[in-house]
């Protein structure tokens, strides 16, 4: 242990002597900061700096004037587009032409004061007008909806239009009513169709406003209801039944449906809606 | 290592320190790379890596010390750059590598071919304590590793030294370096 411990400390003096008299005397390239990698590096930051500077508050200068430019082409718009009540220069054209004919209809001949009437109608014009078209877009909208939730399959666009037509008939046409449906719907009608010829023997006193079950809840196959509309004895059967229903008015339209089938079809389907 | 007072963050100060460290910091460097003009470039670039990060320094290590630690990575860096491009150049000629260029290697010595073989955190755990007189303790803040760590560095440094060292007296039948002639057995 202590030789080695001698001959460490002797392996460590060779060692620093070796170092000290190889390396002590080696001296790199003269040390001056102007000449160094991070002086160079500082004079760049600094030079950057000082132009970034300058670049900066040129930037800033030409956002602001871009920004003030923006702010008053927006603004004159606006202004123009509030006093016609749209943006769109043909409708602000058409606005002052009627404004202007109205106004020398008023006025009598030689009579000045054309351009206070004319500033009146657009004044007047400029308030009404967007809350008109914002209404006008919801209403729209209301419509659309509307449409939404009578709903988007066939099948119960169909069912609405029999009824309309139904409504506007006041007698029911069952046997019409049901071609219509026929033609509008397909197959799902004639699941309608089983579906009513189930409903139709219990139907015959409901109310009219309930029979708007919708056809395509019908669990009956289509093939059956088909089959069972193709007997002429259940058409006539349901030409007549429809007619009790068409007096009662919209009912016609299920009656139409469930006439085809009353008495003839088995009764699988559900119980009319309520 | 010289003793004196720097405000972090001052150009002045910095200036001074590298004024004062620049050949401590390249003689290290030089003592890893064994190449001037890589020493030089390792030295500059820790250099500038220090001033970058000289608003940061805190007083609590020597700022030489700290300054050591940047250089013995960037010449880590080094290294492991001109290994990678060892290997393409080898690849590149599908021959044996150049001789490298005398004058870059005026320095060279036994010893010092052997040290810079060394992986790099050992050769400058070496070069620390035994060229810059630095303790254990010192050169573990500067490395920002324990003492014992620098310690255990040290001392495999040095158990793979002589043996290379006893290896090549052998092979050569002669002593190469006229001094290292040591026994490979502790």
């Amino acid at each position: 242990m202590i030789a080695d411990r001698d001959h460490g400390s002797g392996f460590d003096r060779l060692l620093e002597a070796e170092l000290q008299n190889r390396l002590g005397g080696v001296e790199g390239p003269s040390p001056e900061v102007r000449q160094s990698a991070y002086q160079a590096f500082w004079s760049r930051r600094r030079s950057g700096a000082r132009h970034s500077g300058i670049r900066s508050i040129f930037s800033r200068t030409l956002v602001l004037s871009l920004a003030a430019g923006g702010v008053l082409i927006a603004s004159g718009s606006l202004a123009v587009a509030a006093g016609a009540g749209s943006a769109g220069p043909n409708v602000w054209g058409r606005v002052i032409t009627t404004a202007l004919q109205e106004c020398s209809g008023q006025l009598a001949g030689g009579q000045q004061g054309v351009g206070e009437c004319l500033h009146a109608v657009a004044t007047q014009r400029g308030e009404r007008q967007p809350a008109g078209d914002r209404s006008g877009t919801s209403g729209g909208g209301k419509s659309n909806d509307r449409g939404g939730a009578v709903s988007p399959e066939p099948v119960a666009a169909g069912v609405q239009a029999a009824q309309r037509e139904d409504a506007g008939n006041g007698r029911g046409q069952g046997e019409n009513q049901g071609q219509d449906l026929n033609q509008g719907q397909g197959e799902k009608q004639g699941q309608g169709e089983a579906q009513n010829q189930g409903q139709a023997a219990a139907q015959s006193k409901t109310p009219p406003g309930q029979s708007k079950t919708p056809p395509g809840q019908s669990k009956s196959p289509p093939g059956q209801s088909k089959s069972q509309q193709s007997s002429g004895q259940q058409q006539n059967q349901g030409k007549s039944e429809s007619r009790k229903g068409g007096g009662k008015g919209k009912s016609g339209g299920g009656g139409g449906g469930s006439s085809h089938g009353q008495g003839a079809g088995p009764s699988a389907s559900p119980p009319p809606s309520q | 290592m010289p003793e004196e007072t720097y405000m972090p963050g001052s150009k002045e100060d910095f200036d001074r320190l590298y004024q004062d460290t620049y050949q401590l910091v390249f003689r290290t460097v030089f003592a890893i790379l064994g190449d001037l003009s890589a020493a030089e470039d390792c030295t500059q670039d820790a250099f500038l890596s220090a001033f970058k990060a000289w608003g940061r320094w805190k007083a609590d290590a020597p700022p030489g010390a700290w300054l050591h630690r940047i250089a013995i990575n960037s010449a880590i860096s080094h290294r492991r750059r001109h290994r990678i491009r060892d290997v393409k150049e080898l690849v590149r000629r599908l021959g044996p590598r150049a001789d490298p260029d005398p004058t870059e290697q005026a320095h060279d010595s036994v010893l010092l071919e052997e040290l810079r073989r060394l992986p790099t955190k050992q050769a400058a755990a070496l070069v620390l304590r035994h060229l810059h007189g630095y303790t254990n303790r010192e050169i573990g803040a500067a490395l920002q590793v324990p003492e014992s760590t620098i310690a255990s560095r040290l001392m495999e440094a040095k158990r793979t030294l002589r043996g290379r060292l006893a290896l090549r007296s052998d092979d050569d039948g002669s002593d190469t370096s006229g001094r290292f002639r040591v026994s490979s057995s502790k």
